[in-house]
């Protein structure tokens, strides 16, 4: 809707909010198959990606120069736009002894960490609209 | 540190009290078991715990380890060994299936090293401490929702 | 060379060289340059006019607003290198400098209406 960097933060942290709905459905099938057997856990990674996506954008010395506009540049940004959550099958952790590698625990922390994560994101989407409220009236 | 930081470290602390919890519950499970598939009695599990340090490679080995001023990350569960300092228990037992039969510890069955009442208030003291994990967490979730209110 | 505690200032011969007033720290750490120096207060430059005093701490509304949208963007890409307090306050601190800067502009505007009212 906005453009610039208003527009921008309320969009990102839209699409965190988005991806936190998500990690919590892969959280909770998570916990559902904590007991079946050679049963591993899936995890969303997204934030990594927009990181880098958005690092991306900043050109990093040395400039290039391409003696031709046809050779294909060094460094592309990468729009943050078309990052997608990836869910990714962990099956690189220790399992127990029935193949099963959930770890009740630690999907207990995520799933509050990521309802702490979706609360903040939501308090700073309002206040920024708040913001623009003030100036509204 | 970070946003989740004091709740990741109190995770680490409730799986590991939970690891340590499930040797105890196989140690108190086995506590008569005389004979196992590697041969001998049963011998009782004991878990070994080392501190996570915040970078595991790449540290310079000059460095004493109380130098360096950073938190820590919470435990690991370093590895699960068994207990083959103590001697098993010697009961004597001709009739048993699994006495020995010749020697001169004849007519002996060995039974496991595990001290009931040492694996009782071992369990006292893990879920003591998984309560306090957990308390950990629940302090720092309202902290955070309590940061969340500011300027509401 | 002045010792003050922690901080230890070195002496140097020429404004040119390094470390004439970087290192300040006995740590070795570097002075954040990351943020604007803070623009001086209003009673040190008396003598500026009142739009230039004006449009600098406008420059600081501004300045708080980017920082809370910097915080909040780095919650999601960079969630180790943030804290929670840091984001709300940043957050409120914005909405009170934009209300209060909202306030002065409307009772400037009001002012110079009720003066150009006057005759």
């Amino acid at each position: 809707m906005f453009s610039g960097s208003f527009g921008r933060t309320v969009d990102l942290m839209r699409r965190g909010m988005d991806v936190a709905v998500l990690r919590r459905n892969v959280i909770a099938n998570n916990l559902a198959n904590a007991e079946t057997p050679n049963f591993k856990r899936t995890v969303v990674n997204f934030e990594s990606e927009l990181a880098r996506a958005l690092a991306s954008e900043t050109p990093r010395p040395p400039t290039q120069f391409v003696s031709d506009p046809r050779h294909i540049p060094f460094y592309q940004p990468r729009d943050y736009r078309t990052v997608q959550p990836r869910m990714v099958l962990d099956y690189l952790t220790t399992a127990k002894n029935n193949g099963n590698n959930v770890d009740v625990e630690e999907e207990g922390m995520l799933a509050q960490q990521n309802q702490l994560l979706y609360q903040t994101l939501a308090t700073a989407i309002g206040a920024q609209y708040n913001l623009v409220n003030l100036v509204l009236r | 540190m970070g946003l989740f930081s004091s709740m990741n470290i109190a995770a680490t602390g409730l799986t590991a009290e939970r690891v340590r919890l499930d040797a105890i519950a196989d140690n108190i499970a086995n506590a008569t078991t005389t004979r196992t598939t590697e041969g001998g009695p049963f011998r009782r599990s004991r878990v070994i715990f080392r501190p996570r340090v915040a970078q595991p490679y790449w540290r310079s080995p000059f460095l004493p380890q109380f130098l360096s001023n950073e938190l820590g990350r919470g435990v690991r569960v370093s590895r699960v060994e068994k207990d083959y300092d103590a001697k098993p228990r010697l009961v004597y037992d001709p009739t048993h299936p699994d006495a020995i039969q010749s020697g001169p510890r004849k007519g002996y069955v060995e039974f496991p090293n595990v001290n009931i009442v040492n694996e009782m208030v071992d369990m006292i003291s893990a879920s003591r401490a998984y309560e306090a994990n957990v308390a950990v967490m629940n302090g720092s979730r309202s902290m955070f929702l309590r940061a969340l209110e500011i300027g509401r | 060379m002045d010792v003050q505690g922690h901080r230890i200032t070195l002496q140097t011969s020429d404004p040119r060289h390094i470390a004439a007033g970087r290192l300040s720290q006995a740590g070795g750490g570097l002075l954040d340059t990351r943020r604007s120096e803070p623009a001086a207060t209003p009673a040190e430059s008396a003598e500026g006019s009142f739009g230039k005093l004006f449009f600098q701490a406008l420059g600081q509304v501004n300045d708080q607003q980017l920082r809370a949208q910097d915080l909040s963007q780095a919650l999601i890409t960079d969630p180790e290198s943030v804290d929670i307090h840091d984001v709300t306050i940043a957050l409120a601190e914005a909405n009170l400098s934009l209300s209060m800067a909202k306030a002065v502009i409307d009772r400037a505007i009001r002012a110079y209406r009720e003066i150009v009212n006057i005759r």
